[in-house]
């Protein structure tokens, strides 16, 4: 029988990009589950507690990337989150970083290609 | 909230084929979906820009249109569309600048501000002239010119082993074929419920039992109305399981490590459309209802006939009709059966045709002598019709198998070099005949040498089945598909140009590449190289095969695996 796929949670508040990535990342083989914002994210988070990876947009309403990482963290320290930026920002990443984001992604027209291995390489390295 | 299931089966949401497929095929739909709605964000950001070009000091507006923009330059990008994002990201920093900076807004910066969201909506007006380009190209150019145009057969393929699965799926697709993957029983049941496929493939052994695959197909034949192919892959040897495969409906049994080309092979043989081409009889007797009677008869049964009641006119209706087999009277006004025979033999084309006598002539002597001139057989009337059936068919099948045996080669059941040969100076004169286009293509595997002296002879044998299957089942059936040499093939595309051919032959080299063969040694790779040249920028059959025999030298001495078009000027240059 096939081994249970790994749960990604997907928090974009653009439609377009959550599909996207979605895509892309049930066809490396993962179960994705995607959410609109912060808040809906972490209720997602919360509500599935084996989700192998959070890859979470910066700017969205209500409740942005890094406040979702900060109220993850309380309830789980370990879990690989990444960090989708609209631009590279030093500044960002840093915060990024001490808020404990594995890695600080920009959105640009290598995402498509690159999300799959990146994912990979960040499931790989933390089991 | 969306909440994916936790599908058991990689692939089975999959409506198109395997997931790899389809993902892109996915993707391009949500990217047109972006681009389709990119239109009506964009009003909405010019609508948000002209309230505050009323009110400049609505500071909630302003921050809208920010975080619109910001958004726009986060996925733009994403979807390909890097400049869109780009001045989507200025008119962004500039707003940024205003609302957080405390700048003051100033004439001049309203009007940059102006300017970049105008420069945002020129960079859309670009990506959409583009697009509507993409797509008249699209339009214009069939959407599978040449070789894809065959229908792709529909496969299930079921097995429990997820890296198996993927594995002989992108290796099926190779050979043209549309492959729908399930890795659990239930998904397979609940798909045949909507779908047929044209054949399925099936693991025997599941977590629900040894023999599970066969008792599911089984459950499936017995609710389809039709017979559905099938073929049990496993890893049983034993009789048992051969057993249950067969009385579950399968056609056939593959043991696991597959070898592809057997699997291709069986699938080939079972989603066969089997409309064969009728028999084509010519029936020369000069009575006019008898003939037809015989004619009736044997259209009947499904073959083609032509009625020439005139001996004296039967060398005409030969060439035109080109039949297969000859039904003679025996005695007719004019000219004798036996003597027509001779005139009939005496022509190279037709030594070899069979003729069957009709006549009343009961004397085995008189009708050894017709025999002896060429006959086949001597029928007697009045003959029953079932006779008449059955001594014709069985001499019509027998002939096309012989026919088959002199111009194909026993290999690869391609056309043999000499009836290739044949067939290019036919497809030049139809094309010359009609103004009209012609390629051909001479394809040689590369290194195929060194296949034979690493993974030995049979390995290097398999390859080149597995090629002329894949030119089989990825070109049209007008297109003549020739085993030329050991390793050389030799292809006429019909009414195709240069461009179009080398299309179709690079998408065949492309999944040529892809075939992973198995050997005792290990398995491996291979790739081959293709010349091309057409008519008319050639003339006549020698120039194409010298021509294209230049152009596939030219790759095979620039690295190989490629496909190579000979043009013209490049011929003239030569000389």
């Amino acid at each position: 029988m096939a081994e249970e796929k790994p749960l990604i949670l997907v928090v974009d508040d653009d439609p377009f990009v959550a599909e996207m990535l979605e895509i892309l990342l049930e066809e490396e083989g993962y179960a994705v589950t995607s959410a609109e914002n912060g808040r809906e994210g972490l209720a997602a988070f919360l509500g599935n507690p084996g989700t192998a990876l959070v890859l979470s947009d910066m700017n969205m309403p209500g409740m942005n990337g890094l406040e979702l990482i900060r109220e993850i963290r309380k309830v789980n320290g370990a879990v690989p989150f990444l960090l989708l930026t609209a631009r590279d920002d030093e500044s960002c990443a840093r915060q990024a970083r001490e808020c404990g984001v594995q890695r600080c992604l920009v959105k640009d027209e290598n995402l498509m290609d690159e999300i799959g291995g990146i994912v990979g390489q960040v499931l790989h390295g933390a089991t | 909230m969306k909440q994916k299931e936790l599908s058991p089966d990689v692939f089975s949401k999959d409506e198109n084929g395997t997931a790899r497929i389809s993902s892109r095929e996915k993707l391009h739909l949500v990217r047109e979906k972006y681009l389709r709605n990119l239109p009506q964000y964009l009003g909405r950001i010019e609508n948000l820009w002209g309230r505050l070009l009323e009110e400049r000091t609505n500071r909630d507006e302003m921050r809208s249109l920010h975080g619109m923009l910001h958004t726009l330059a986060g996925s733009a990008p994403s979807f390909g569309l890097t400049e869109v994002g780009e001045a989507a990201r200025r008119a962004e920093t500039l707003l940024w600048d205003l609302l957080e900076n405390s700048l003051d807004f100033t004439q001049g910066r309203w009007e940059l501000v102006a300017a970049s969201l105008d420069d945002l909506q020129g960079t859309f007006g670009d990506v959409q002239e583009e697009e509507r380009a993409r797509i008249r190209f699209e339009e214009s150019t069939p959407a599978c010119p040449l070789g894809l145009e065959r229908d792709r057969k529909l496969i299930f393929l079921v097995d429990d082993d997820i890296d198996l699965l993927q594995n002989l799926a992108v290796q099926i697709e190779c050979f043209g074929y549309h492959v729908r993957c399930f890795s659990t029983l239930a998904a397979v049941l609940n798909e045949v419920s909507r779908e047929l496929p044209a054949a399925i493939v099936m693991d025997l052994m599941f977590p629900e039992g040894g023999v599970a695959g066969a008792e599911i197909i089984a459950d499936i034949q017995r609710t389809t109305a039709k017979h559905i192919p099938v073929v049990f892959i496993s890893q049983r040897h034993d009789f048992t399981a051969r057993l249950e495969s067969v009385r579950a409906g399968g056609d056939a049994y593959l043991t696991k490590p597959l070898h592809i080309s057997r699997l291709i092979e069986k699938l080939d043989l079972l989603t066969e459309d089997r409309e064969a081409d009728p028999y084509r009889i010519l029936i020369i007797d000069d009575d006019p209802e008898l003939s037809q009677f015989y004619a009736l008869t044997l259209q009947e049964n499904g073959m083609l006939t032509r009625v020439v009641n005139d001996p004296m006119k039967v060398v005409e209706h030969l060439v035109e009709f080109n039949p297969e087999l000859i039904l003679m009277d025996m005695y007719m006004e004019g000219c004798y059966g036996d003597e027509l025979a001779m005139i009939i033999r005496q022509m190279e084309a037709y030594v070899s045709i069979p003729i069957v006598y009709l006549s009343a002539e009961t004397r085995k002597e008189r009708q050894f002598r017709a025999m002896r001139i060429g006959a086949d057989d001597f029928l007697t009337k009045p003959i029953k019709p079932e006779h008449l059936i059955s001594s014709v068919t069985i001499r019509a099948e027998r002939m096309r198998i012989i026919r088959s045996f002199m111009e194909r080669d026993s290999l690869t059941g391609l056309l043999n070099h000499t009836k290739t040969k044949e067939q290019l100076d036919l497809a030049v004169l139809r094309a010359r005949r009609s103004g009209g286009v012609m390629s051909f293509a001479m394809v040689d595997i590369d290194a195929f040498k060194a296949v034979n002296d690493t993974y030995g002879h049979l390995a290097g044998d398999r390859v080149i089945v597995i090629l002329s299957r894949l030119l089989q089942q990825r070109l049209r059936k007008t297109d003549v598909v020739g085993r030329y040499g050991g390793e050389e093939f030799a292809v006429i595309l019909m009414d195709s140009t240069a461009e179009q051919a080398s299309k179709v032959m690079d998408e065949i080299r492309c999944s040529f590449e892809q075939v992973r063969h198995e050997s005792d040694l290990g398995d491996f790779y291979v790739t081959f190289s293709c010349g091309i040249a057409s008519f008319p920028d050639f003339h006549d059959p020698v120039t194409l095969c010298r021509e294209a025999d230049k152009a596939l030298y030219e790759v095979k001495n620039n690295g190989r695996n490629r496909v190579r078009i000979r043009s013209p000027r490049k011929a003239c240059k030569a000389y």
